[in-house]
C-alpha cells in the first residue's frame, strides 16, 4: 500500500515518529510490567501514556491508508482505553494481552514496506486475542475509542478560544463525497451551516485517505472529521447539510491555559497528561541525521582551517613580532579557534542521545524470549541516561538484541538447574551502560551458568578449530570466531541468522570492541566497549620507522616501554613475558612491510574479541581525539589499516585495523603451536 | 576558408583543418606535464587543479596497492595519490622543487598522479592526435590514447581511466615487481 499512497519521505517520518511511539510504549510498559512483578498497582499515568501513543499510532496509520496496523491499533486501543476507565482490570493476562499485541503492532508497523499480507496472519491472531480477552472481561470494541479525539495543538488552541468567545467546539463526521467539495466548492457551504463559528481542521478519519485524484466521489467509502467551531445546535447544523445528527458531536476542550502537549492533546474530559512527558517533547527539533553529517563534516575542515590560519599567524609574527596588524590577527586568531571548537562540541553533542532509547527495548523482548523458552527472567537497567552518537545506538540495536537472546537462551538456566544449583528460579540479566575515559561501555550480564566449556570445546573440535582446555579467554574467543555459529546449537531462539562472530564484527566496525567474560556457574558478561561517538574517537599516536599512526584507544590495554632482549623469537612469531603469561608480540614495521625496528622501543597491548597481542612501535606521540575519515584508496583497501584522519597540523594519520593485527598474530601464534 | 585560386600550398590546407576543427570544437586542451624526459598530457577537462607538493605532504598508506604513494589531505579531503613512475615503470626520483600533484577527477574518482614538472596547456586539433604504433608497448602503453605533435616536440595523451581496471592493476603490478628491464618511455 505504501507506494500507492505516500512518498518515500512521508512514510520516511510516518516510521521516525513511530518509532518514538514505540520507544514511549516499551519504557511505559516496562514500568507496568514491574509495578505487576512487584504486585504493586501499575501508575495510571503509564496506561494513560500507552494508550495515547497507541491512538496517535493509529492516526497516523490512517493517514497512510495502512489498514492493518490501523486495525490493530484500534483493537489495542479499545482494549486500554477499557482499562484506562477501570471497565478491564489491569492483571497479567491484560498485561500479557497489550504486550504481546503492542509486539505485533511494532513489528508490522516498523515493517510496512513490506507487503501487508505477509503480516494479516499475524495481526488476525493479535486481532482476535484482544477481542477474546475483552468478551471475558467485559468489554467490547467500539466502533471508535469511545469518543476521544486527539487534535493537534493549534487546532486545541482555535478550539479553546473559540470556547471563549462563546462557541461551540464540534466534531463532524462527512463522507468523503462532501470533503471533496469541502477542498473547493462546499468549504464555504459547511461554514454556512456552522453560522458564526468556523472550520478549524479538516482531517481523515479511520478508513483511509486516498490520493485526491484517484478517488471515485459516487462510490468512495471515506470519512473525514471536520473540526469546528458554531453558533449553532447539532440539529440546525445536520439540517442545513443534509447529514444526521448523530454524526456531530460536541468536542470537551480545556481553557488555553490548560493545554498541555505539543503535538496532541487528548480530550475527553480525563485527567490531563503527566506533564513531565509532555514537557520533554517541548521544543524538539526533529532533524535529518545526516545533515548534522554534513554540518560534523564541515566543522571538522573548519578545525584544519583553524590551525592552518593559527600557522599562517605565527609566521608573520617571526617576521614582525611589533607589527600591531599582527597582535591585532594574533587576537582574533585565537577567538576563531575557541569559537570553532566550540562549534564542534555542539555539533558533537547534537548527535548524542541517551542510550535509554535502546534499553528501554530490552524488558519487552527479554520477556518474549523467557516465555517462548518457558524461563523466568527479569532485567534491570542501569545507566539508562548515558548519552552517545545516534549512530551507534542504531549500529548497537541488532548486536544487543541478539545479546539478550544469548544470555537468555544459553546464559539462564532452566529453573530446575537453577534450583539445583541454589540459585533464585528468577533468572537477573543486567544491563548497563556507562561513559568511561572516553568510550561507552555497555554491559550484559546474566547469572547464569557461565559459558559451557563443554560444549564449546565439543562444537569447536567439530568445526577444526583449536581449544587449549580450561583457557577462558580462548573459550571467549571461540565463541565469537565466524565458523561458531549459534544456528548449530540448542535451541532456534537464538539461531536467527545472526551469530555472535557478526555481534563482533559490527562492533569493530564501530572502533569498538567485544569482551566476553564467563565464571562457570556464576554468569557471563557480555561488555561492549565503543567510542562515544562514531565521528570522533580518542586514540593513541605512535611512531613506526618514522610514519605516525593512530591506534585506537577502545584497543588499548597496557603500554610498557621493551628492550630487545625482553622479546624472543619462538618458531618465528616474537613474544614477550608478560606477568607470566606469553604475549605474542607483531613488530608493526613488519607488518608493513618495513624493516624490522630496532632493540627498543614500547609494546602496545591491545585487544580484539578476547583475544591479546602486543604491537611493537618505536615511539609514543601521546593520546590525541581524532576524527575518523574513510580511506579511498581508488577503491582498493589496505589490509591492517582501518582510515585515517587529519590531524591538527593538517597531516594525513592512518589509522590501525587492530582486529586485523591480532588476527595476525594470532595466527602466527597458532602456527607455532600446529 | 579554402582559396578560390584551388592552388593553396599545403601549409594553408593544413592551417585550414586547424582552424576549421577549432572552429567546430574540435580542439582538445591538454594539460602537459614530464615524467623523466618524456612529455605527456591529459584532456584538461579530467583535471580538477594542481598542487605542489610543498604545500602538502604525502602520507604513505602501508599495505596499500604498490600504485598508491599515499593520501594528501586536500583542504580536509583526503584524496589518493598514485605513482605514475612506477606505473610506467620509471625508476623512483626524490621530488624536487618542480615536482607538482596533478589532482584528476575521473569517473567520480578524485585523485593525483605525481609529476616532475609541469610544462604548459596546449591546444591540440583532437584529429592531430595519432594513434599509437602497435610496436610501441610499455609498461605505460596501455593508458596512452595516442601521441599529439606540439611544433617539434611530442606530447603523449593518456587515458588514465584505464588505471582502475582490476586486471591491469593487477597485471602491472606483476610486471612490476618483476623488474624494470623494460624500457617503458612510451612513446619512442
Amino acid at each position: 500500500m505504501s507506494e500507492e499512497y505516500g512518498t518515500e519521505q512521508l512514510i520516511r517520518e510516518f516510521l521516525c515518529e513511530a518509532e518514538e511511539h514505540f520507544d514511549a510504549i516499551g519504557s511505559d510498559l516496562a514500568a507496568i510490567e514491574s509495578a505487576l512483578a512487584d504486585g504493586r498497582s501499575p501508575e495510571a499515568g503509564s496506561v494513560e501514556s500507552v494508550f495515547r501513543a497507541v491512538h496517535t499510532l493509529k492516526g497516523l496509520a490512517s493517514m497512510f491508508a495502512f489498514t492493518s496496523i490501523k486495525e490493530l491499533a484500534h483493537r489495542l486501543e479499545s482494549l486500554l482505553d477499557a482499562v484506562r476507565k477501570g471497565r478491564t482490570a489491569l492483571d497479567r493476562d491484560t498485561y500479557d494481552v497489550v504486550f504481546r499485541t503492542s509486539r505485533v503492532l511494532e513489528r508490522i508497523t516498523m515493517g510496512v514496506a513490506a507487503p501487508e499480507a505477509q503480516h494479516d496472519a499475524a495481526v488476525a491472531d493479535a486481532v482476535a486475542l484482544i477481542e477474546r480477552h475483552m468478551a471475558a472481561n467485559g468489554g467490547a470494541i467500539s466502533g471508535d475509542a469511545a469518543g476521544v479525539t486527539v487534535f493537534s495543538e493549534f487546532a486545541a488552541e482555535c478550539l479553546a478560544r473559540g470556547v471563549q468567545s462563546g462557541l461551540r467546539p464540534i466534531a463532524l463526521d462527512l463522507r468523503w463525497g462532501i470533503e471533496l467539495r469541502l477542498g473547493g466548492l462546499r468549504r464555504a457551504e459547511v461554514e454556512s451551516a456552522l453560522g458564526g463559528g468556523e472550520i478549524v481542521e479538516v482531517r481523515p478519519l479511520l478508513d483511509g485517505t486516498p490520493e485526491l485524484d484517484e478517488i471515485d466521489p459516487d462510490t468512495a467509502d471515506v470519512t473525514v472529521e471536520v473540526l469546528a467551531l458554531t453558533d449553532r445546535s447539532n440539529a440546525e447544523i445536520g439540517d442545513a447539510l443534509g447529514v444526521s445528527e448523530s454524526r456531530i458531536r460536541e468536542l470537551d476542550v480545556c481553557a488555553p491555559g490548560d493545554v498541555v502537549g505539543d503535538t496532541d492533546v487528548l480530550v475527553d474530559g480525563s485527567k490531563p497528561l503527566e506533564a513531565g512527558r509532555t514537557a520533554s517533547t517541548r521544543g524538539v527539533l526533529r532533524v535529518e541525521i545526516q545533515r548534522v553529517d554534513e554540518l560534523m563534516d564541515l566543522a571538522g575542515e573548519l578545525v584544519t582551517a583553524r590551525t592552518r590560519l593559527a600557522d599562517l599567524s605565527s609566521s608573520l609574527r617571526a617576521r614582525d613580532a611589533k607589527d600591531e596588524t599582527y597582535s591585532a590577527l594574533a587576537t582574533s586568531v585565537k577567538e576563531v579557534a575557541a569559537l570553532v571548537g566550540a562549534l564542534q562540541e555542539q555539533v558533537m553533542r547534537l548527535r548524542m542521545v541517551p542510550v535509554g532509547t535502546l534499553f528501554s527495548r530490552a524488558p519487552r523482548i527479554v520477556r518474549d524470549i523467557a516465555r517462548t523458552l518457558g524461563k523466568d527472567v527479569t532485567v534491570e537497567i542501569e545507566g539508562s541516561d548515558t548519552e552517545l552518537d545516534k549512530r551507534l545506538i542504531e549500529q548497537l540495536e541488532d548486536p544487543l538484541l541478539h545479546l539478550l537472546r544469548n544470555a537468555v537462551d544459553h546464559g539462564i538456566e532452566p529453573a530446575g538447574v537453577r534450583a539445583a544449583a541454589g540459585k533464585p528460579a528468577t533468572g537477573r540479566i543486567r544491563l548497563t551502560a556507562r561513559q568511561e575515559a572516553g568510550t561507552v561501555v555497555v554491559e550484559i550480564t546474566d547469572d547464569g551458568g557461565g559459558l559451557d566449556s563443554e560444549k564449546i570445546a565439543a562444537r569447536a573440535t567439530q568445526l577444526g578449530l583449536d581449544l587449549r582446555q580450561g583457557d577462558g579467554a580462548r573459550l571467549a574467543e571461540i565463541i565469537m570466531s565466524p565458523g561458531f555459529s549459534t544456528a548449530a546449537q540448542v535451541t532456534d531462539v537464538s539461531g536467527r541468522g545472526v551469530g555472535l562472530d557478526v555481534v563482533r564484527k559490527r562492533i569493530t566496525d564501530l572502533n569498538g570492541v567485544a569482551e566476553v567474560e564467563s565464571q562457570p556457574g556464576h554468569g557471563t558478561v557480555f561488555r561492549l566497549v565503543m567510542p562515544l561517538t562514531l565521528a570522533i574517537m580518542p586514540a593513541l599516536l605512535v611512531r613506526v620507522s618514522g610514519e605516525t599512526f593512530a591506534l585506537p584507544l577502545v584497543a588499548v590495554l597496557e603500554v610498557m616501554r621493551v628492550r630487545g632482549d625482553d622479546l624472543h623469537m619462538i618458531a618465528g612469531t616474537r613474544v614477550m613475558d608478560l606477568r607470566g603469561t606469553t604475549l605474542p608480540v607483531i613488530a608493526l614495521a613488519e607488518m608493513f612491510g618495513g624493516d624490522v625496528p630496532a632493540d627498543r622501543g614500547y609494546v602496545v597491548e591491545v585487544t580484539s574479541g578476547s583475544r591479546i597481542c602486543g604491537l611493537l612501535v618505536d615511539g609514543l606521540l601521546g593520546r590525541q581525539e581524532i576524527v575518523v575519515k574513510s580511506l579511498d584508496i581508488l577503491g582498493y583497501t589496505a589490509p591492517g589499516i582501518a582510515g585515517a584522519t587529519i590531524l591538527g597540523d593538517g597531516s594525513v594519520v592512518p589509522i590501525i585495523d587492530v582486529d586485523h593485527a591480532v588476527g595476525a598474530g594470532i595466527a602466527g601464534s597458532r602456527e607455532e603451536c600446529a | 576558408m579554402i582559396s578560390d585560386t584551388g592552388a593553396a600550398s599545403a601549409m594553408d590546407t593544413a592551417l585550414a583543418a586547424r582552424e576549421a576543427a577549432e572552429t567546430f570544437g574540435e580542439v582538445t586542451q591538454i594539460v602537459g606535464f614530464r615524467l623523466d624526459a618524456e612529455e605527456y598530457g591529459v584532456p584538461i577537462t579530467d583535471v580538477q587543479e594542481i598542487i605542489r607538493l610543498r604545500t602538502v605532504s604525502i602520507t604513505r598508506i602501508p599495505n596499500a596497492p604498490r600504485f598508491v604513494e599515499g593520501v594528501v589531505n586536500l583542504r580536509g579531503r583526503m584524496v589518493p595519490v598514485v605513482d605514475l613512475r612506477g606505473r610506467f615503470g620509471l625508476s623512483a626520483v626524490e621530488h624536487a622543487r618542480s615536482t607538482r600533484v596533478v589532482v584528476l577527477r575521473l569517473a567520480d574518482r578524485t585523485f593525483g598522479i605525481v609529476v616532475d614538472e609541469v610544462t604548459e596547456v596546449v591546444r591540440v586539433p583532437s584529429n592531430e592526435i595519432e594513434m599509437l604504433p602497435d610496436l610501441v608497448a610499455g609498461p605505460g602503453s596501455r593508458f596512452v590514447t595516442g601521441v599529439a605533435r606540439v611544433g617539434d616536440r611530442m606530447v603523449v595523451v593518456l587515458d588514465l581511466n584505464r588505471l582502475f581496471t582490476d586486471e591491469e592493476a593487477d597485471a602491472f603490478d606483476e610486471i612490476a615487481s618483476g623488474g624494470n628491464s623494460e624500457d617503458g618511455k612510451a612513446g619512442k
